[in-house]
């Protein structure tokens, strides 16, 4: 199947993604969750629409814009919202991605809506720090429908209040939670750490 | 549909405990974690607001919000009262009443004053709440005809076809393609009725159920036939208790005659507005958080339980019994629409107008000062502001007319203030599922708080909410984009 | 860097990060196993290497009576070996045993196997899958002739119906189970046979309950309503197998009728369990040691062995018989040949043939004389007088505890050779600390065949030494001693390149410089072979190359309830712990399931008047335990759970010893018991 990205002829497998032949930053998408559409990051432009390339399965003859500077300015200024909400101090990837889009939060001026929550330690070997989630529930995935099937996590609230919670807001070890740790290793932000990681 | 849905279940269990959410999940046959994603997503499991509430509609934002305030505990969700507003609400423990004319009438017992309508073809020429009122009006002779097999299932969307109807939902869709995909799928097939309106200054379905359900009811049955869905469900706003009632009366009557075809029942809205957008409604029914799906695969393909599923709006299936009386080159020549007036006008009400009525003109019917105008905010939250009083109302012109709501203001009106009324609607509606717009909305109050007019700051706020999942948060800049337009125009 | 998970037989990739000399965060890569999952062991339970309980340096002491000694290395090898001399002399090579672990790694198992035969001269070589899976290695073995899944861990993803006996997947092969749940999510059929209601039970389409002790009657049953409905494999059964007409008049007697009194299952979801396996296609039965731990162990697996021949299941993809192994390398182990009647390859010690090939291979004659068995060698104390014990803890893993430990105190001379310290280090007469698999390189083989890298991560602590390096050192002496031939190698890669040499047809083409990247399958003859997924597809490993039908027959448990014991015991694991206890138990896992819970059902709770949570004592003819009650439907009417993993309140001082005649497996799924109250 031959396409073309940024007016360049590529060859993509049958069944791939246009992720498997693009170049685009990724947030929500983990090949192991069935998390995708989310963030909005790896949006491209296919004949003036604007598609995830996670969530899109490559076409024959398609025309894939990935770097214009309408989706240059998406990606900037949905890091900087991101930085401005949210603590990404344990979320290098995300760090370096502002610095190569020049993001600058400020501009927006202030607006700290997660950074305030206090980590959650409730059982031996992880905790939840959702000042530091940018809810793409990868981790909700994980032990839900992506991987594990244990359903030890879910959604609380709506927009921007909306982040991972336990059933019942119980302590994961009340929980089905079997501790996998599955969660920790999806999780993009550092929201979710290993205990041992802490000093 | 074999499973039995999650939230009738808890419905059943209001006021809800720790072993009520369980006992649901476990009839439902889903995950603990899944029903109290729910109950902590939709208002009413997590607790109504109490108390006198005033309705925070742009016509009361354009009233004197704060002093309106004063007599408040404070405000709830517009809810199609935009033709009585300032309006107040009074919530007391799961009992809700509307103030109005200095009685509390409960939500169950209030219907939109039917003098608010005015109109002949969609609106009927008084309240039509039983069969043999509907069938003296003329009636169900579209429904016998198909059921007598003097119409057949093809010629039906071909007229459909012919007619150009486009979904008066506010995507302005051609209803003929939807239908036919979902005719060719494989059954089991349904029909989801959307009667979860709740775009701010929109009560043309409100009106059109409460007064007129026959109607809905006989649109809805021809296009389940039409398309060979097994079930009809009436998907309706939670709010709108007194339209479900007679809904649900009006469904035994047809069945009592022998003239429901199709299974129909009333399912009561998650009470949001992403509860309207077609996919997150049908994830409501199902049991879940009403977030947006990702499109594709659309409804018509994998919709409700994954099947095939129509999803159309209340007026839209009104209109196929009229495009069937009239005939649809007839019914073209001048094709029928409601509008929903409201605001600065000396008759706020309901306007059945011929698409293409120039926006001024239908001011004019509901008895503005045109003079006195100083905007028109078109299409509700996710619509426009405009003084091109000549805009000729019709689907794919320059600007978006939604589902036809218009919202007047007057000289003195502060339109900031309207603004930040839908700015904050919109940052308290968002559904939280992609990035964009619960950012991008939490974000634009600030923005039109302290009245940004960058246009820099603008243009890349606009540009990261248009990469939204879906409509709430890709339309939700239009509204301040066009302010700072219509300033600019001034 | 990429190491393989210690606990388990799925044999998950792991990434540890060290800090300070401590894992602080274990990743998985995206490889298979695993593929990016792991469970809780995997994941949080790495760091027992660090546990206070680590030997760190030899002990020494001439008798039980005396305090060890903290001794130099050359001392305890010498003296070691001179005792082993000593027995050898003096009793020849019947006296001596040596145990490897199917902890350690293939190279260290093959090592240990090749100092006990060439160097003592005897085939009393065995290791702890007696425990858990010798019953599906002797059914397997005598039927197809191969004893490991015959199907690839990512068959699952090609599999429509699951038939799951006896394993407590989610718990125990917790990856796994996880990945055949997420395939009964995307619309696979889950049939779980299991007395208790399991993760696995919980999301299964069609649930079986029989009372323990009888899945060989339902399995029979199954197959006579096969026959009798003319579900089943014609063509498969003429083309692939022989013995089918004997077997099928030996299933005659097994009617849905007698199924449902004998088992408590109601006939109709036999017939319909029955219907589904042979009606669906690809179809995959897996099983663990709720089918094995039996005195009826082999023959129950037979019973399912000739269900799926039956319908034609063996050979194909997505279908198969999948014994999900237990130890991390009990493939592995058996594979080396640590057991007593096979050298690696499972090519026979009775056999002239293969003692040719290894006497040509080593240099020296070979006893032909199969040995005995783990649970055989224990009671054949004092006849044997000294044990060599690699990384086994038979004090708490072995049935009947008590009987064991006054076994032990008879013994004259054991070796202990482990990371930690456990219940059978105060037996022995000397201790030698072993490096942890983060501290040496080598391979593991997992539950599908695949041979995978264990790296080195960090220095072992004390004066720790990998197991290779220990038996080669003594080997070093004893050989000098005999005047035998001994290899001196360089490490584990060398000592690999002669495994691949014993047995090419099954490891030739298997190279470490290939495992860089990810693990491959055997058989691999050629190093361009891409490793055998699915088994069988041509032919069987049997002479015929077909498979072999082989009767068997129901007979009740060895002991059975009686007033005085009325209630049945079974033992099993816990997700938070492996095994024996010792690993899980020294690591951050017991935060997280402290002490030892028995689970009693409510009615039987009821009629005893035991609350939840209550302390409660479990009488067995043998022993008695203390415990928490823990009052659960999981565990059905009439019998009580315990999981063995507590060395302060051990469930295996209340199991029988009575053994499986073919596979010498204990009886751990049911022992007769009683609960009291403590008052
Ligand atoms: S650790 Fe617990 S919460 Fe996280 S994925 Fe595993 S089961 Fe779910
Ligand atoms: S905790 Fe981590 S994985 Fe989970 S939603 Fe937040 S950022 Fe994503
Ligand atoms: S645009 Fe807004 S409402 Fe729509 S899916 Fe995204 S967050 Fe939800
Ligand atoms: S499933 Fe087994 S191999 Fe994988 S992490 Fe768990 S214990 Fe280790
Ligand atoms: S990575 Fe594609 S939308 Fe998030």
């Amino acid at each position: 199947m031959r396409l073309k990205v940024n007016g360049q002829p590529v060859e993509a497998q049958e069944g791939s993604l246009l992720l498997d032949v693009v170049d685009v930053p990724t947030l929500c998408h983990h090949p192991h969750t069935e998390t995708q559409g989310l963030c909005r990051l790896c949006l491209v432009e296919v004949d003036g629409r604007l598609l995830p390339a996670c969530a899109t399965p490559a076409r024959e003859g398609m025309e894939v814009w990935t770097d214009t500077d309408a989706l240059r300015t998406l990606r900037k200024t949905l890091l900087e919202w991101l930085a401005l909400t949210t603590d990404l101090s344990l979320a290098p990837e995300l760090q370096d991605l502002l610095a190569s889009y020049g993001a600058d939060p400020g501009r927006w001026g202030a607006l700290t809506v997660r950074k305030g929550s206090a980590p959650i330690r409730d059982n031996p070997f992880f905790l939840r720090d959702y000042a530091k989630c940018v809810n793409c529930r990868r981790c909700v995935d994980a032990c839900g429908d992506g991987i594990m099937g244990v359903y030890a996590l879910t959604l609380e609230n709506r927009g921007l209040l909306a982040h991972p919670t336990t059933p019942l807001d119980r302590p994961l070890p009340e929980t089905p939670c079997v501790f996998c740790g599955n969660c920790v290793q999806v999780c993009p932000t550092g929201a979710l750490r290993p205990l041992g990681l802490e000093v | 549909m074999d499973k039995p849905s999650l939230l009738p279940l808890l419905d059943a269990r209001l006021p809800l405990t720790e072993e009520g959410i369980a006992e649901a999940a476990r009839l439902a046959g889903v995950p603990l974690a899944q029903a109290w994603g729910v109950v902590r997503y939709y208002p009413r499991y997590r607790g109504l607001p109490q108390g006198r509430l005033l309705v925070d509609d742009p016509v009361a934002r354009a009233r004197g919000f704060a002093r309106l305030l004063e007599g408040a505990d404070g405000t709830h969700p517009p809810l199609g009262l935009e033709a009585l507003s300032p309006i107040h609400v009074r919530i007391e423990g799961r009992e809700r009443y509307v103030e109005y004319q200095g009685h509390r009438v409960p939500f169950r017992e209030f219907r939109l004053p039917f003098h608010l309508g005015h109109g002949e073809r969609l609106l009927p020429p008084e309240p039509i709440l039983d069969l043999a009122a509907y069938e003296r009006i003329g009636g169900l002779q579209a429904l016998r005809s198909l059921l007598g097999g003097r119409l057949s299932p093809h010629d039906l969307i071909q007229a459909v076809e012919e007619a150009g109807l486009l979904g008066r939902g506010g995507a302005a869709f051609p209803t003929h393609i939807k239908m036919r995909a979902v005719a060719q799928g494989e059954a089991p097939k349904y029909l989801v009725v959307n009667a979860d309106e709740s775009e701010p200054g929109n009560f043309k379905d409100r009106f059109l159920l409460e007064h007129h359900p026959f109607l809905v009811l006989e649109g809805a049955l021809l296009a389940a036939l039409a398309t060979g869905a097994s079930r009809i469900f009436l998907y309706v706003r939670e709010e709108f208790e007194a339209a479900m009632l007679g809904l649900e009366k009006a469904v035994a009557e047809l069945k009592e005659a022998g003239l429901l075809p199709v299974p129909t029942e009333v399912f009561r809205s998650g009470g949001l507005y992403i509860c309207g957008e077609e996919t997150a409604l049908l994830e409501s029914m199902e049991g879940k958080r009403a977030e947006p799906r990702l499109k594709p695969p659309f409804p018509v393909e994998k919709g409700l339980w994954g099947r095939p599923t129509l999803v159309q709006n209340v007026e839209t299936l009104a209109s196929l019994p009229v495009i069937l009386k009239e005939g649809p080159r007839a019914w073209r020549q001048r094709e029928p629409k409601l509008f929903s007036i409201s605001g600065d006008v000396a008759r706020p009400g309901l306007y059945e107008l011929p698409l293409g009525t120039p926006l001024g003109e239908a001011l004019r019917r509901a008895g503005a000062e045109l003079g006195e105008i100083q905007a028109v905010l078109l299409g509700g939250a996710a619509g426009v502001f405009t003084k091109d009083l000549a805009f000729p109302l019709r689907y794919r012109e320059r600007l978006p007319l939604g589902a036809g709501a218009m919202v007047a203001f007057g000289k003195e009106v502060d339109l900031w203030e309207v603004l930040l009324g839908l700015a904050q609607f919109f940052r308290e509606e968002s559904c939280g599922k992609c990035f964009p717009c619960p950012l991008g909305t939490a974000v634009q109050v600030e923005m039109v708080r302290r009245r940004e007019r960058s246009k820099a700051l603008l243009q890349d706020l606009a540009q990261t909410l248009k990469g939204s999942l879906c409509g709430l948060g890709q339309s939700a800049y239009w509204a301040y984009a066009s302010l700072l337009e219509v300033e600019g125009a001034a | 860097m990429r190491t393989t998970c210690p606990y388990c037989g799925v044999g998950c990739q792991v990434e540890p990060t060290v800090k300070e000399g401590r894992i602080v965060q274990v990743l998985a890569p995206d490889i298979p196993p695993n593929h990016g999952a792991l469970c809780v062991k995997g994941r949080f339970g790495l760091d027992f290497p660090f546990s206070e309980k680590r030997l760190l340096y030899p002990l020494v002491r001439e008798s039980r009576r005396e305090p060890f000694r903290r001794v130099s290395w050359e001392e305890a090898l010498d003296f070691v070996a001179s005792r082993l001399l000593a027995v050898l002399r003096r009793r020849g090579p019947e006296a001596l045993a040596v145990f490897p672990s199917a902890k350690t790694t293939n190279e260290e198992v093959y090592l240990a196997q090749k100092l006990a035969r060439v160097l003592l001269g005897t085939n009393h070589v065995d290791h702890c899958s007696r425990l858990c899976h010798s019953s599906s290695t002797a059914a397997l073995s005598r039927s197809l002739g191969g004893a490991s899944m015959t199907n690839p861990i990512e068959d699952i993803w090609k599999t429509d119906l699951f038939l799951v006996v006896g394993s407590n997947t989610t718990e125990t092969h917790p990856v796994i189970g996880a990945m055949i749940k997420k395939r009964v999510r995307q619309g696979a059929r889950l049939i779980v046979v299991d007395p208790r209601y399991t993760g696995m039970a919980e999301a299964a389409t069609l649930w079986l309950r029989p009372h323990p002790g009888t899945d060989l009657f339902l399995f029979n049953a199954m197959a006579r309503y096969i026959l009798e409905e003319g579900l089943w494999d014609q063509g498969y059964v003429e083309e692939r197998t022989e013995g089918f007409a004997e077997w099928r008049a030996s299933v005659e007697g097994y009617t849905l009728e007698e199924a449902e009194r004998i088992t408590g299952v109601k006939r109709e979801n036999i017939a319909l369990a029955a219907r589904l396996y042979a009606t669906t296609e690809r179809a995959g039965a897996y099983w663990a040691m709720g089918l094995t731990q039996h005195t009826k162990g082999t023959a129950t697996v037979q019973a399912l062995v000739n269900l799926a021949l039956l319908t034609g299941k063996v050979g194909k993809e997505g279908a198969g018989l999948n014994p999900l192994r237990g130890q991390n390398n009990v493939q592995g182990a058996g594979d080396m040949g640590g057991l007593p009647d096979v050298f690696p390859g499972y090519l026979r010690v009775a056999d002239q043939g293969a003692r040719r090939r290894f006497e040509g291979l080593w240099g020296v004659g070979l006893n032909p004389q199969p040995g005995l068995r783990m649970t055989e060698v224990f009671q054949a104390i004092p006849q044997v007088e000294a044990i060599y014990l690699i990384g086994e803890d038979p004090v708490t893993s072995e049935p009947y505890q008590d009987h064991l430990k006054a076994k032990l105190e008879a013994l004259p001379f054991l070796v202990v050779q482990d990371i930690l310290e456990n219940e059978t280090t105060p037996f022995a007469h000397v201790v030698l600390p072993a490096a942890s698999f983060l501290e040496k390189e080598g391979t593991f083989t997992n539950t599908d065949r695949r041979v995978q890298r264990v790296r080195q991560i960090l220095e072992p602590p004390g004066e720790a030494r990998p197991d290779w390096w220990i038996i080669q050192e003594l080997g070093k002496r004893l050989a000098q001693a005999l005047g035998r031939p001994w290899t001196l190698y360089l490490g584990p890669e060398a000592i690999w390149e002669e495994v691949r040499q014993a047995i090419p047809e099954m490891l030739g083409g298997i190279t470490y410089p290939r495992l860089e990247r990810e693990g491959v399958r055997w058989p691999c003859p050629e190093e361009d072979h891409p490793g055998e997924a699915v088994l069988f597809q041509e032919g069987f490993n049997t002479p015929s190359g077909k498979a072999r039908f082989i009767p068997v027959d129901f007979t009740p448990p060895a002991e059975t309830p009686s007033p005085e014991y009325p209630l049945v015991l079974s033992t099993g694991r816990v997700l938070y712990h492996w095994h024996g206890g010792t690993l899980s138990r020294n690591s951050q896992l017991k935060e997280a399931y402290p002490e030892l819970k028995v689970e009693v059902n409510p009615k039987d709770a009821e009629r005893l008047g035991i609350q939840d949570g209550e302390i409660i004592q479990v009488v067995s003819r043998r022993g008695r335990i203390r415990a928490r009650a823990w009052v659960t439907e999981r565990t059905p009417e009439g019998v009580v759970y315990a999981p063995f993993h507590f060395a302060e309140a051990p469930a295996n001082r209340l199991t029988l010893d009575a053994l499986d005649p073919i596979s010498r497996i204990p009886e751990y799924k049911v022992s007769a018991v009683r609960v009291e109250k403590l008052d």
